[in-house]
């Protein structure tokens, strides 16, 4: 057991000198570590009428994102990607945002969150593994163990949102 | 009971050929730093373990009106033992101790003669108040290590429309932690004052296959403090200084699986408690007095979309109560043996066939059997009392969860209750209207009423000793009715104000009446409370959370003739709770501050002071899978003295605790 042994060799060292052992391994990061990953990645790839900044990134519903996940991929992209994650608990303050990731919890409810962003210039972000639902624009899938994902073209332009095309590239486009 | 998600969880393998190094520095903050570093190209190429759909989790929050939410994170920076460490930082709640449980106040009105009866106390909705004495433990003795509790959900208010007896005041749902949060297994200790020991292994994993499961033990000692008890002082021990007998051994032991649309949970607890004595008329010192609660509960699920838009939910459940007192009273040693089982089935139906209504339809049966209750009086031996009872209870329960505008929500909800054991049966609707009035202002307003059965022991326990109680079997259950308009407030991004006015009448209340120097439970007549909660939080990106709470509390016996000291005396009528947790230094040091503040509260006998109580905590997380806390509680030795007795009751002051938790 190796957490037996780092607790003996932290007792050794006294706590605050620990910072310097070695786990070995450690937990890996999470599914939804690495979809924050991507939310935060499409700001980079996506142009927004009055080019906003930073770009607010909004997570409606049941939230899977750790905080300390966000606020360390922030620091990572500072100086690439200017971008606040908010969190919003009602539907009507989702036309501030520039990215709306609408979380599982909201499946049932989608219809309505969408109905309300109708032709705004918002990015809508879903991960639902069976499919793009009707007036998202992106969906997280996994695909031979990797996480893809698709895009809905004519929702986009519908926004008025402009995608570079490299980001088009390494999408599965949906017509 | 409504809303049931999907979350396809996974763990993810960083497959980075070539991008980075092979890798020695595996610290949380670094792993994501690497994802954070990459670019979208880079992270399509981050492989992924297995993914299924798992569980679905119940939202409590959908059918209520106040409800607040603790999770893990909380129960591990502010350092919580048990859920009374939770309660206590919750708008509304005040946590009593007599040296026996812990007892719960809620909206002014203590607990302690009921046993936390007027709250339904569920770990993952199954209902754990047991078929005794209906209680619902905050203590060690809820058969469940608080560390296995991926989030508390406290709802105040009536929950009578749904979950029926005992929806009293309060409804806490406790939602444990699933097999995949475990990755494998789990160590933790702790040790703390008066020789306090606790130890716990867990293991958990999620197969490729899609089974999930968990099982837990948990082992708890300690010797407890001497304690003065005012009330025991002789000339020969000035002060009442009790010589231990305030000592405890727990057991608790949990096990859940999840397969497809089956799941399967069951846990048992056992929890001693030496009764230092002094109080309330038992003998101070050795031989001692001593309690014995063990609960065991098993549950059965099976859930099922029937169609996109019905959802279908069996369950089969069973449960076990075993109570073991052992009282001195004037050497006089009476023993008192209590059993219970029961059994049941709920059946449950969600439908979103109808454009803009949420249907919920549910029954629920339980039956309870051979609920025994046996007493004597020793020497020489006399048995006072020895009867069995089998009684059963059935609910109906629909609700309609409505939206009539876009901005307006209705919801309707009524359970109809049957139980054996008394004459009457229970109506309890509930009305609820939520009104989004602009983007960050929402109202809700909600009628409901609730109810509480007389207890089997109130009904049929009899003991002519010291001191006497004799049982009254016509008891009715007591009522409540309650109106509360909230008002939420986004404000200024991350800042949520929640705002609560409720008025409450409670009517025919199950309460104590002494005559002739025989107790017994008798229908009191009516009470009414009113106050409002006030509830302000704010969660920063890096995870700091401050949540602060304050309640201004009114209570009133309308029928003071019938005085029930334990119950509508001791109000507090202030009560303040601020809780800060954020991380120190780096992501690896945790920070966690509470502190709650009571008024004094005045009863017949006396008046208690009121309190400061603050609790500090840090988290040390020197590597991924090792946690080192240590927390002192009552840090100002403030909270010395409970109401109850005649002197009040002695409380442990100022503890600490050292814990660690290593995952392998």
């Amino acid at each position: 057991m190796t957490c037996v042994s780092m607790l003996k060799k932290i007792a050794a060292l006294g706590l605050l000198l620990a910072l310097t052992v070695n786990a070995g391994f450690a937990d890996s990061v999470t599914e939804y570590d690495l979809k924050a990953a991507y939310l935060l990645n499409f700001a980079g790839y996506v142009e927004w009428p009055g080019s906003p900044k930073p770009v607010t990134i909004c997570v409606y519903g049941d939230n899977p994102f750790k905080a300390a996940t966000i606020s360390t991929l922030l620091a990572a992209k500072t100086g690439q990607i200017d971008a606040a994650f908010k969190y919003p608990l009602h539907s009507t303050q989702l036309t501030d945002c520039n990215i709306v990731y609408l979380a599982q919890s909201e499946q049932d409810r989608f219809d309505k969150a969408i109905a309300l962003l109708r032709n705004a210039p918002v990015l809508i972000i879903t991960d639902i593994q069976d499919g793009l639902p009707e007036g998202a624009m992106i969906n997280l899938i996994t695909e031979s163990n990797r996480l893809r994902f698709e895009i809905n073209i004519s929702t986009v332009l519908a926004a008025k949102l402009k995608i570079s095309s490299k980001l088009l590239k390494l999408a599965k486009i949906v017509p | 009971m409504t809303g049931f998600i999907h979350h396809p969880k996974t763990r993810l393998r960083l497959a980075l050929t070539g991008l980075l190094l092979a890798a020695s520095i595996k610290v949380f903050a670094t792993e994501v730093n690497e994802i954070g570093r990459m670019d979208l190209e880079q992270l399509m190429s981050v492989e992924l373990e297995t993914v299924t759909a798992s569980k679905y989790s119940q939202k409590l929050s959908e059918t209520a009106s106040s409800v607040t939410v603790i999770g893990k994170d909380q129960i591990q920076q502010f350092g919580y033992r048990t859920l009374s460490d939770v309660l206590r930082t919750v708008p509304g709640f005040f946590i009593t101790n007599n040296r026996a449980y812990d007892n719960a106040g809620v909206r002014g009105f203590d607990q302690s003669a009921a046993y936390n009866g007027r709250m339904l106390v569920m770990i993952d909705g199954i209902r754990m108040n047991e078929a005794i004495y209906d209680s619902g433990f905050t203590d060690n003795a809820l058969p469940i290590d608080i560390d296995l509790i991926e989030r508390v959900e406290v709802l105040r208010g009536p929950g009578s429309s749904l979950y029926g007896n005992n929806a009293f005041f309060a409804v806490i749902n406790l939602i444990t932690k699933q097999g995949k949060d475990y990755h494998g297994g789990e160590l933790a200790g702790a040790w703390g004052s008066f020789d306090t020991y606790k130890g716990r292994a867990s293991y958990g994993r999620k197969l490729d296959n899609g089974l999930d499961f968990m099982a837990s033990a948990t082992g708890f000692n300690s010797e407890g403090p001497s304690l003065r008890v005012p009330e025991a002082a002789t000339p020969d021990n000035p002060f009442g200084e009790s010589s231990g007998a305030n000592n405890e051994h727990d057991k608790q032991f949990f096990a859940k699986a999840n397969w497809g649309d089956f799941s399967f949970e069951g846990g048992y607890g056992r929890r001693f408690k030496g009764i230092p004595g002094g109080i309330f008329g038992v003998d101070f010192g050795t031989p001692a007095s001593s309690l014995q609660d063990s609960e065991a509960f098993v549950n059965l699920q099976y859930q099922k979309a029937l169609s996109p838009k019905l959802d279908f939910t069996a369950r089969a459940f069973y449960g076990d109560f075993d109570f073991k007192g052992q009282y001195r009273y004037g050497g006089l040693l009476i023993s008192n043996f209590t059993h219970a089982w029961w059994s049941g089935l709920e059946m449950r139906l969600l439908s979103s066939h109808f454009d803009g209504h949420k249907l919920l339809a549910g029954v629920e049966v339980q039956e309870n059997w051979q609920l025994q209750q046996y007493a004597d009086i020793a020497p020489p031996t006399s048995v006072a009392q020895d009867d069995s009872n089998d009684t059963h209870r059935i609910g109906i329960f629909l609700q309609d969860d409505m939206d009539l505008t876009e901005r307006l929500k209705l919801s309707l909800g009524a359970r109809f209750d049957d139980t054996s054991l008394s004459s009457q049966s229970m109506f309890s609707p509930r009305v609820g209207l939520v009104y989004q009035m602009l983007a960050d202002t929402v109202f809700k307003l909600q009628y409901g009423k609730a109810f509480r059965s007389p207890t089997i022991a109130q009904q049929f326990y009899t003991v002519y000793g010291v001191p006497s109680q004799i049982a009254n079997n016509g008891l009715q259950s007591e009522q409540i009715d309650t109106v509360s308009l909230a008002w939420e407030q986004a404000f200024a991004g991350n800042w949520h104000f929640t705002a609560t006015g409720y008025y409450l009448k409670l009517n025919k209340r199950l309460g104590v009446e002494e005559t002739d120097g025989f107790q017994h439970t008798v229908n009191l007549g009516g009470d009414i409370g009113y106050g409002g909660e006030f509830e302000l939080q704010r969660r920063w990106d890096n995870g700091a959370l401050l949540r602060s709470g304050y309640s201004l509390v009114f209570a009133k016996d309308l029928d003071p003739v019938h005085m029930d000291p334990d119950v509508l005396s001791n109000v507090p009528r202030h009560l303040y709770q601020l809780n800060f947790m954020t991380p120190l230094f780096s992501p690896k040091w945790r920070g966690g501050f509470d502190m709650q503040v009571l008024a004094s509260r005045t009863s017949l006998q006396r008046k208690t002071p009121g309190y400061t109580r603050v609790g500090l905590n840090l988290l040390y997380q020197p590597v991924t899978n090792l946690d080192l806390s240590a927390g002192v509680y009552d840090l100002l030795d403030d909270n010395r003295l409970e109401p109850g007795g005649g002197s009040g009751i002695p409380q442990e002051g100022r503890t600490f605790r050292l814990k660690f938790a290593c995952r392998f």
